[in-house]
């Protein structure tokens, strides 16, 4: 009989095709719990949560299947203790990079510097986290690009996370002429972000006058706003306020120069 | 405008139910749904927002219901903090009963046959305001309202403002200074009636900086009157990742 053909010494065909299907039954399995788990918290947990809960459930299901088929092609499992530290360095050796960037990715991964949906800057690389994988995290950016990027890299680069805090400040710097009241303005300022509802309330928001400058009076504006919405909301205010500005009858002024002439210019017609 | 609100009979926002096709005015809020094309039409307007949606659906009726004031502009975060006007001072081993306001979202559900229903959108005629309670590193990103303190429920323009009933106790030996509560509103229990929106709940003091807040399932006062409970729209979708309990750590 076939299936009881010895192939190397107690491993017949009959254990390498059940340990075949031990191993394609547990892949299965690990694809059809990831698809399930997805469906089923989709709308009711973050998708950084989700996407953690799926890595853990899918790889201990794999991990459960190749510690499965492992008897059957006859290896058994406690060996692998002894010859794990053999092996270990060797494959270390010849996989230096591959598993540098596994343990990069573990480290990721329970650490945490950055979470998936986040806006990061890698290195040169901003945009969004897609996904963290063990050997490499991919970033969209804000231009739709994949970028794939290392563990090991990611790892050792300096991280910029834009949202790992709950608010962000940004600024604006707004000119008034000098013949306006800067209380005035100030006054319009203040009173644009209040009605705006993702500029928050504390931190406040601060408007003053930083500078006498060359051409007008310079308003420094900022504004602490939701991490994940400042961006929106820088977007949507200045233009508000420069309208504001200007139905309250304050202008923003043009560069401008005063010439003093040494002799009176000669008149027109002369 | 008129094809979507004709000279018919308009009625007045109250929270109830409305059979289709339905017509609602009040102050800049207009909300419609009526058969328009083999379709049921949903269109609302509340200031400058518009929302249009076709229903595939012929018959059921429109609730107006009051939900957790963290849905607008849009789901940022389930937590509400309410600044008081004036701080208020708590005498040691206080346990009273004070009220505040907060402000009122309202759901637009539509309930079709055989009870079943879609959330078809959520407004308020408050415009809303967020804030951080904490630090921008620590802090947590709230829904804002300020509130007077008011010792028994005031009388509210209910589609505006609901009135929480707030059990205040001070388990500590000194006098506490309450200026902010902060409430998960994951765990929001509102009930309403017609013309009213109201809620319980609690703020225990654990010391000067550190406060208990959550919510409790009992019927406001006045308790005859304000019988129904609302929908809980935000965990109607999402798991309770961490409790209905609120530790305020950040100052009180």
């Amino acid at each position: 009989m076939i299936f009881s053909q010895v192939v190397y010494g107690d491993v017949t065909v009959l254990n390498i095709l059940v340990a075949v299907l031990i191993f394609l039954v547990g892949i299965i399995l690990s694809k059809l719990l990831a698809l399930n788990l997805r469906r089923s918290f989709r709308e009711k947990l973050s998708r950084e949560h989700l996407e953690l809960i799926v890595k853990v459930v899918s790889y201990t299901v794999i991990i459960i299947a190749v510690l499965l088929v492992l008897p059957q092609v006859g290896v058994e499992p406690s060996g692998l203790m002894v010859a794990g530290g053999i092996a270990g360095i060797a494959i270390g050796f010849a996989s230096q990079g591959i598993v540098g960037n596994l343990l990069a990715g573990l480290f990721l991964i329970f650490e945490r510097p950055i979470k998936i949906g986040d806006i990061v800057n890698i290195g040169d690389v901003i945009g969004f986290v897609e996904d963290i994988r063990v050997i490499s995290t991919t970033i969209r950016t804000f231009e739709g690009l994949y970028v794939r990027i290392p563990n090991e890299k990611v790892f050792n680069d300096s991280i910029t996370n834009f949202v790992a805090n709950q608010a962000r400040r940004f600024e604006y710097t707004v000119g008034i002429r000098y013949q306006d009241s800067a209380e005035k303005a100030i006054e319009i300022i203040n009173s644009v972000l209040d009605q705006h509802p993702l500029v928050l309330v504390n931190p406040p928001a601060h408007a003053f006058v930083d500078e006498l400058g060359d051409d007008g009076v310079n308003i420094i504006i900022r504004i602490w706003a939701p991490s994940t919405e400042w961006y929106g909301v820088k977007t949507e205010l200045l233009w508000k306020i420069k309208c504001a500005l200007e139905e309250g009858g304050i202008e923003i002024p043009f560069p401008q120069r005063v010439l003093w002439f040494a002799e009176k210019p000669p008149q027109e017609g002369n | 405008m008129d094809e979507h609100f004709p000279l018919e009979k308009t009625d007045r926002l109250v929270f109830d139910s409305y059979p289709v096709p339905v017509t609602i005015e009040q102050d800049n809020l207009n909300i419609s749904l009526k058969k328009q094309d083999g379709l049921l039409a949903y269109y609302r307007e509340c200031g400058r927002e518009v929302v249009e949606k076709s229903l595939l659906a012929d018959r059921g009726q429109l609730y107006l219901n009051p939900v957790e004031p963290i849905n607008k502009p849009k789901e940022l975060t389930p937590f509400f903090l309410v600044m008081l006007e004036q701080p208020l001072a708590v005498r040691p081993r206080e346990n009273r009963e004070i009220t505040v306001t907060f402000p009122v979202e309202i759901a637009s559900i539509f309930v079709g046959q055989g009870k079943s229903y879609t959330v078809l959108d959520v407004f308020s005629l408050v415009s809303p305001k967020y804030t951080l309670y904490g630090s921008p590193a620590t802090g947590m990103l709230c829904r804002y309202w300020q509130s007077r303190v008011y010792a028994e429920p005031p009388e509210t323009t209910f589609y505006l403002q609901g009135t929480m009933q707030v059990r205040v106790q001070n388990t500590t030996a000194r006098w506490a200074e309450v200026t902010r509560m902060v409430f998960n509103a994951q765990d929001m229990k509102l009930f309403y009636d017609r013309h009213q929106v109201s809620m319980k709940g609690y703020m225990k003091i654990l010391s000067d900086t550190t406060a208990e807040t959550g919510f409790i399932e009992e019927h406001p006062k006045p308790a005859e009157s304000i019988a129904k409970k609302s929908m809980d729209l935000f965990t109607s979708g999402k798991l309770l990742m961490a409790g209905p309990k609120m530790l305020m750590e950040e100052g009180i």
